[in-house]
């Protein structure tokens, strides 16, 4: 384990509820982890509570087996050997791009050459050769970017950690810069976390995602596992779109009563015949065929570009209290549904999740 | 005192400039409007004139400049000034940028309560420091007289470079510590924190990323208290350490031929328009912007752990002999001269005098900012630039030039005025001009420039929209900047010295006669009344500050 961190809580002065609650949550070397969550949800204090630029209130932290908060132990942000980039790179504008990376140099013990050696190699690794007399100011926001990532990179950190290093891009320029970065954080063979709140961002740049709401974690997982199998109510809204249904899990597992009938669902969930559950699904999971159980009336339609999404209004079956219930479905472009067309809808089974009670 | 209070004016106006940018290039390109020209043109002209007429006065005369210029005396002087300046400048900055990193970064105990008694200093005018310094340490001073009580015989040495090197710096350091002070709290925190995780701890964080970003408000602080030194009169002069000030006021007081006075008064005006100049210049160079914008975090503060008490320590030691030592003074006197019943504790006459010239000050100083601010707010062109420029060269003028030329421009040309209450006036006018600008343009740019355009879109000619929209929205910085010059002048020594009326007296002339005369109990009264006075006008500026920082940040949300 590179990081492990221990029943931490953290509250700011002046905020009632806590910025981090009870979080628990460990790190392993190589990984690449995406913290994801909404503004305000913790994930930014986390970082800073694990690169020592916050103290927490409780809790222990360690790196690599070593402790560096809790039982009044405090291990300075200068000796705990991880990188950050920050969201406003925070490049210093009083020198170059070259003193800038060669900034993390200086307290290192070895030879010039070396030295020398080191900030070339990084230089090349983050695409910047040629700049390195250039000034911050001069320079683009990707590249300005990729000196903040060299400068993390270049003391060869057990961890490196960005905060929302994407945000201050624009949209074409995010995007090569989400495939540029990864692909030179996976050379250079460091563990590194990340923090964002865009959920297809965290889905494509890391191998682990971890989503964080009002300072707890919600759920860990491979991005396949955060999308198509979410465990709370949360996960299932914030990562991609989703209905929720509210139902009865049915005599056998795999069936669940909904007030769109009976379903059958998944059947990797450990609930007893009877327990009220509530239940995930993706529109795009949810299919137009003639032959549907499902009946509904296309109560309106957005155009999307790549699909168009649409709101069915479907009959609820006679012994629930509201008389209609809506999902939203993605309809092709091409598909010339008007509103007031009646649907015939089928869910396969493997697409209805079970999340929680 | 005076000039330091203007360059902080013209540092917001300039703030206010540079934020409001894109409004102020909306605002009306059209002609000035005729009606506004005569009285502009002729308020900068006589501003103007008692300075333009010194340098003629000199070019005409038959001494010959070069022989004043080379005297032993001249160069005695500039060496003393810029000796000054120079140490004051550089303890100050001693004194003030650790006191600044302490109070912003070092959680040390009563970190929140030194935070404000470091900047308090700033009511003391020099004047009333020196009174102090003097009734404190000089001989019959109350330190004096501890120490005789004591059986110790020995008065310290307070005349001359040391004490007026000593004195200045405790009355000064707190214009830098405002400047870094501000920096510190705006800087980018990410940078620190950034150097932190490369690696570097506390102290070397402090030297390698604040202290170069430092630079900007360390100059601009630094170039306030030069300024601020080579334009006093009232510290240098008790103290007997002859600068260009109190040179030129001797040879007033003693020469007949008062040529040499004018020599020194333009020596003294070329250096304090350089440094004004470089002033200027740090503040357009002084773009240490961060790169990229994120979101500001609250920086944590740091933890000395056992060294915390030697934060506590430096900043008693500070407050001690800046403000404690002065306010216990100013105390002991009154206090004493109560209790021996000494009569003449304030003579009602100086005190109504103050009141009364700074007053009518206050009314004229206003009437003839207004014109200028709205030429030079609303009117871009290089009319309006050069009028702008002239009335801010106010801040390069020392009190002592602006009254020693007024007193050659009285003696030749305004007989009938000459030691009159108007031609006193008119210093104060020309004095504190810049003053009054400052606060009138900081609240013409801060209206919204669409208002007067809706004005127009109604129907309204241009004079309604200034009478009925512009006038009644600017009354707040017309009453702050009346109260502001009323306040300074209150404040003002070596023009009311050398202009007042034979025999007039104001609580500025009472606290200098009694000093010198070492009446100290009857400085004290009018030297409290001062500092009160002068907490006010602080107040005022400090709060158009804050104004003005809370518009601009409105404005870039």
């Amino acid at each position: 384990m590179i990081i492990n961190l221990k029943n931490i809580l953290k509250t700011y002065p002046e905020c009632e509820s806590p910025a981090l609650n009870n979080i628990n949550l460990s790190i392993k070397s190589g990984e690449i982890i995406t913290l994801l969550g909404p503004s305000g949800c913790g994930k930014t204090t986390l970082l800073r509570l694990i690169a020592g630029l916050e103290k927490p209130d409780q809790g222990e932290i360690y790196i690599k087996n070593n402790q560096v908060t809790g039982n009044q132990i405090w291990v300075p942000p200068e000796k705990r050997e991880v990188g950050m980039v920050f969201q406003d790179f925070a490049l210093f504008p009083h020198l170059n791009v070259q003193q800038n990376i060669a900034f993390a140099l200086q307290n290192m013990k070895i030879s010039e050459e070396q030295k020398k050696n080191k900030i070339n190699s990084i230089i090349k690794l983050v695409g910047l050769s040629g700049l390195s007399s250039q000034n911050p100011a001069d320079l683009s926001g990707g590249q300005q970017q990729r000196v903040a990532l060299a400068r993390a990179l270049i003391q060869d950190p057990l961890l490196v950690m960005l905060d929302e290093p994407f945000n201050n891009l624009d949209m074409n320029l995010r995007s090569k810069m989400q495939k540029e970065i990864t692909d030179i954080i996976h050379k250079s063979g460091t563990t590194a976390v990340f923090v964002t709140h865009n959920q297809k961002e965290a889905l494509s740049i890391s191998n682990k995602v971890i989503v964080m709401d009002k300072g707890q974690i919600e759920q860990k997982g491979t991005p396949r596992q955060i999308y198509e199998k979410p465990k709370t109510k949360f996960v299932a809204s914030f990562v991609g779109q989703s209905n929720i249904l509210s139902g009865t899990i049915g005599k056998e597992k795999n069936t669940v009563i909904t007030p769109l009938g009976r379903l059958s669902c998944r059947t990797d969930h450990n609930k007893k015949p009877g327990t009220r559950v509530d239940l995930s699904i993706k529109p795009e999971d949810i299919k137009i065929n003639s032959s549907g159980s499902i009946q509904g009336t296309i109560l309106s339609q957005k155009y999307k570009g790549q699909y168009v999404e649409a709101v069915i209004s479907i009959k609820t079956s006679s012994n629930t209290k509201s008389p209609n219930k809506n999902l939203n479905i993605y309809l092709t472009p091409d598909d010339s549904y008007k509103k007031g067309d009646k649907l015939s809808l089928s869910i396969p089974p493997k697409n209805v999740n079970i999340i929680s009670s | 005192m005076s000039e330091n209070t203007f360059s902080l004016n013209l540092k917001t106006v300039n703030q206010i400039a540079q934020k409001t940018g894109h409004s102020i290039k909306n605002m009306w390109p059209s002609r000035i409007p005729l009606i506004l020209i005569p009285p502009v043109l002729i308020i900068t002209l006589s501003l103007a004139v008692p300075l333009i007429y010194l340098v003629i006065r000199l070019l005409q005369t038959d001494a010959s400049i070069w022989n004043l210029l080379l005297r032993q005396q001249t160069l005695q002087a500039l060496l003393n000034t810029l000796l000054l300046s120079g140490a004051v400048t550089i303890s100050s900055i001693i004194i003030a940028v650790p006191l600044a990193w302490l109070t912003v970064r070092i959680d040390f105990p009563g970190r929140k309560l030194f935070s404000i008694l470091t900047i308090v200093p700033l009511v003391i005018p020099s004047l009333i420091g020196g009174f102090t310094f003097i009734s404190a340490f000089g001989r019959g001073g109350f330190i004096h007289q501890l120490l005789q009580w004591l059986n110790i015989n020995f008065v310290p040495d307070i005349y001359g470079f040391g004490g007026a090197w000593i004195l200045l710096t405790l009355l000064c350091y707190p214009y830098v510590l405002l400047t870094v002070r501000s920096a510190l709290m705006n800087m980018d925190q990410s940078q620190i924190e950034a150097a932190r995780t490369m690696g570097l701890n506390p102290i070397k964080t402090f030297f390698k990323v604040t202290l170069p970003k430092l630079k900007p408000a360390v100059t601009a602080g630094g170039l306030l208290i030069a300024l601020y030194t080579i334009s006093d009169f009232a510290a240098v002069s008790l103290l007997q350490y002859n600068t260009f000030t109190r040179l030129i006021y001797i040879e007033y007081q003693t020469s007949f031929n008062r040529i040499y006075a004018a020599v020194l008064a333009l020596l003294l005006v070329m250096m304090s328009l350089i440094i004004v100049s470089l002033e200027m210049k740090n503040q357009n160079n002084n773009h240490y912007y961060s790169v990229g914008a994120g979101t500001k975090r609250h920086l944590m503060k740091i933890t000395p752990g056992k060294w915390k008490w030697l934060g506590t320590g430096f900043c008693s030691l500070v407050v001690l002999f800046s403000l404690i030592l002065p306010a216990g003074t100013i105390i002991y006197w009154i206090f004493r001269g109560l209790r021996q019943g000494e009569e003449l504790i304030i003579r009602p006459e100086a005190a109504f005098n103050s009141f009364y010239v700074s007053f009518l000050a206050a009314i004229l100083t206003v009437s003839s900012a207004l014109p200028i601010a709205l030429v030079s707010t609303h009117y871009k062109s290089k009319f309006s630039g050069f009028i702008q420029n002239i009335a801010y060269a106010g801040y390069a003028l020392p009190g002592i030039v602006v009254a020693l030329s007024l007193v050659f421009f009285g003696a030749n040309y305004g007989r009938l005025f000459y030691q009159t209450l108007p031609l006193l006036l008119f210093a104060y006018v020309i004095l504190f001009l810049p003053q009054a600008l400052g606060t009138l343009r900081s609240s013409l740019l801060q209206l919204n420039p669409h208002i007067e355009d809706a004005g127009l879109i109604i129907g309204f000619s241009r004079m309604q929209i200034l009478h009925k929209i512009i006038l009644p929205l600017l009354k707040p910085g017309i009453l702050s900047g009346a109260a502001l010059v009323f306040l300074t002048s209150m404040k003002e020594l070596p023009a009311t010295m050398l202009l007042g009326p034979i025999g007039f007296r104001s609580l500025t002339t009472e606290i200098w006669n009694a000093t010198i005369e070492a009446f100290y109990t009857r400085a004290a009264v009018p030297a409290l009344i001062l500092i009160i006075i002068s907490s006010f006008s602080l107040a005022i500026i400090f709060k158009r500050k804050e104004d003005t920082e809370q518009k601009c940040q409105l404005q870039e949300s």
